[in-house]
């Protein structure tokens, strides 16, 4: 399946929820915010909702800024 | 180490939130996260600003909430937005990170001085107060801009003291004075604040807080410099408190302009 | 802004070394913002109909006076004489009647003063936003209306009867001015009105900046006249010294750098002109309070809202200006058409 991801093509498995893919790549899930196809999906529905083909998906969380 | 520095004043209300500590911390650039907890204990900040990034997917990154003592504001910057819009996008992601809903709107659009651009950020103030966000917008000190910024919903004003980064000072002063004078919301001199004495030039002035940044962050020692922060915006707020006498003309011998008062 | 302790503390000051030292900074800040220059002006009165009893003035209801409104020819007869002298700016006074003065009149001498005069401003009863704006698309670039003492019980006590008992409606006028858009608008306390002429003037100040945040494109300017007794009036203003006067003006000076502070000949000559010097920017010239008193044949005859102590004519004003260095203005703008500027 390709998604992308932070902006760079990624290849991912198929049948990924968000839950799963958040864990693979984020040491710390905890503070980790999703945008799903410009929408934020909140932390309670990543372990339901699955990634499609063709997705973008946005990993943020906070930095040091001025 | 001195952690707080008391003076007999009002606290600085923002939203309904009290801050008995006038120096806001950003966390930008330094060089460990241990000297950031280290600057932010030292200083006694009540406030920091932080950014909203992509993560890094190749390196584990520790996130910087931890560093940041729970009872500490947290102030997240719009920074990467170029317009109104970007910035509310930032801000929704930002809300969604569950650590409050307090916004410094930075809209820049121009990589070679980094001067935000006053009329999206008028914009983004509105659209950001219309979501309920506590808006403090960053910008060019330019009254009229100001006042739309508190019609529009701002909880402070934040004019820039200097270009960011550049560490010179109150260029703005006199335009910074104007806004302290005429605008009714808390005024925050943000931007190219290198030294304590700037900052404290600022409180003496008027100015209700100072935020500082790459001055403490690149310093050698940050933690000694963000309590000498502190205790400068102390001492300048003290200063200001005190109604410094204004300094005075010689008057002659002879009253050419009222003696005719005394006269018979 | 200067608190209520720093003004009191200033009025009592006594030492001639500090008062020329509070007069030099007043002088020095009038001289960066207006240079020399000092605006002219001439008021007419249109009619001495008042509805009101307020106890210190001449006009008020009770009063047993001739009562006259001028019909539109004498206001020509009146308003092109005082143009004759080169008066450009005319100030159109009335007594408080909303029955005898009402809008449409006062619409009628400013069609009339605009054949005359290019500012025209008006020193009437308050009224409505949109009785204001009407007067806006009319022509008229200034309003004057002084809420004469700030303190509310004083207030209560000389107004006794009539729409000038509403304090608050007086005091809310200012803001409906600049609403309607008009630019131009004077503020002011009566001396010797209340007893503590410290607390009216902190009063007045916070007024006029509120005024200025609020509505920051208006250009603002105040006026204290000082009482006097008026024969027959059984009123008692407290005495208030030339000293006193040339404080407050000085203060105001400090205070509000821009704002235009207006001398009238209520004040003898002697201290007008060195008032000059301090901070006063706009005076009247070879003023008559009565109504019809320019043109009149017995004008003794007629009843004058105060009593002139400066009778110099425009000429002689105009020289002793020039004289000390003065730039005598009788007009600053051209008039435009307010329509369009609208």
């Amino acid at each position: 399946m390709n998604i992308t991801l932070n902006g760079r093509l990624k290849k991912i498995n198929p049948a990924m929820t968000l839950r799963n893919l958040v864990e693979q790549f984020c040491k710390n899930p905890n503070h980790v915010i999703v945008e799903l196809n410009g929408t934020i999906i909140k932390n309670e529905r990543w372990a339901s909702q699955e990634v499609q083909d063709g997705d973008t998906l946005e990993l943020v969380n906070l930095v040091g800024g001025g | 180490m001195i952690t707080k520095t008391e003076i007999p004043d009002a606290p600085l209300t923002i939203a309904g939130k009290k801050f008995h500590n006038r120096f806001f911390l950003g966390t930008g650039k330094f060089r460990s996260k241990a000297a950031l907890a280290e600057s932010i204990a030292a200083s006694g900040t009540e406030i920091v600003t932080v950014a909203l990034r992509r993560i890094d997917l190749e390196h584990h990154e520790e996130n910087i909430v931890e560093y940041i003592p729970k009872n500490v504001t947290l102030l997240v910057n719009t920074s990467g937005a170029r317009n109104a819009q970007e910035a509310l996008r930032i801000a929704r992601l930002a809300k969604a990170s569950g650590y409050g809903n307090w916004i410094k709107i930075e809209v820049i659009n121009d990589s070679k001085y980094l001067l935000p651009d006053n009329y999206e950020t008028i914009k983004a103030t509105e659209m950001l107060t219309a979501e309920g966000f506590i808006v403090l917008p960053y910008m060019f000190p330019d009254l009229y801009v100001a006042r739309e910024l508190v019609k529009a919903g701002a909880a402070t004003v934040m004019p820039l003291g200097s270009l960011i980064g550049s560490h010179q000072g109150l260029k703005a002063k006199e335009f910074i004075k104007i806004l302290i004078n005429e605008i009714d919301v808390p005024i925050v001199v943000d931007a190219g604040i290198g030294r304590p004495s700037q900052a404290a030039e600022a409180m003496e002035m008027g100015a209700d807080a100072v935020l500082a940044n790459t001055a403490v962050a690149a310093a050698g020692n940050p933690a000694q410099l963000a309590q000498a922060f502190a205790l400068a915006i102390a001492a300048g707020r003290l200063a200001y408190l005190s109604k410094l006498p204004s300094a005075q003309s010689h008057a002659d011998a002879s009253s050419p302009l009222t003696g005719f008062l005394f006269e018979q | 802004m200067i608190t209520l302790e720093e003004i009191k503390n200033i009025l009592e000051i006594q030492n001639p070394g500090q008062i020329e030292r509070l007069a030099r900074e007043a002088s020095e800040i009038t001289q960066h913002y207006f240079g020399r220059a000092i605006s002219l002006y001439a008021p007419v009165y249109i009619s001495n109909y008042c509805s009101s009893h307020c106890t210190y003035c001449g006009f008020h209801v009770r009063n047993r006076i001739n009562r006259i409104k001028l019909t539109g020819e004498e206001m020509h007869k009146e308003m092109s004489h005082v143009a004759q002298s080169g008066i450009e700016n005319i100030l159109i006074l009335t007594g408080e009647s909303y029955k005898a003065t009402p809008l449409f009149y006062l619409k009628e001498a400013v069609e009339i003063a605009k054949q005359y005069f290019s500012s025209i401003s008006l020193e009437v009863y308050p009224m409505e936003a949109a009785e204001y704006r009407e007067l806006f698309e009319a022509g008229v670039d200034g309003i004057a209306i002084y809420q004469e003492t700030y303190h509310r019980l004083r207030y209560a006590q000389v107004h006794l009867s009539g729409k000038k008992k509403d304090y608050d409606y007086r005091r809310s006028a200012p803001e409906r001015i600049a609403r309607a858009g008009i630019r131009q608008i004077s503020m002011g306390i009566l001396l010797g009105l209340a007893n503590d002429a410290g607390e009216d003037l902190y009063e007045l100040f916070e007024h006029l900046r509120w005024m200025e945040k609020n509505f920051p494109g208006v250009e603002y300017s105040v006026s204290f006249p000082r009482l006097r007794p008026i024969k027959g009036l059984g009123f008692e203003p407290s005495y208030v010294t030339d000293l006193t006067l040339i404080k407050v003006i000085c203060l105001t000076r400090i205070c509000f750098p821009r704002a235009g502070i207006n001398l009238s000949t209520r004040e003898n000559a002697r201290l007008r002109n060195h008032a000059l010097e301090l901070g006063v920017t706009k005076i009247s010239a070879a003023s008559k309070t009565s109504v019809g008193g320019y043109t009149a044949e017995n004008p003794e005859e007629l009843d004058p809202q105060f009593d002139i102590q400066d009778e110099r004519p425009v000429d002689e004003i105009v020289q002793m200006l020039k004289h000390r260095n003065f730039d005598p203005v009788f007009t600053d703008w051209r008039r435009i058409d307010n329509e369009s500027a609208a």
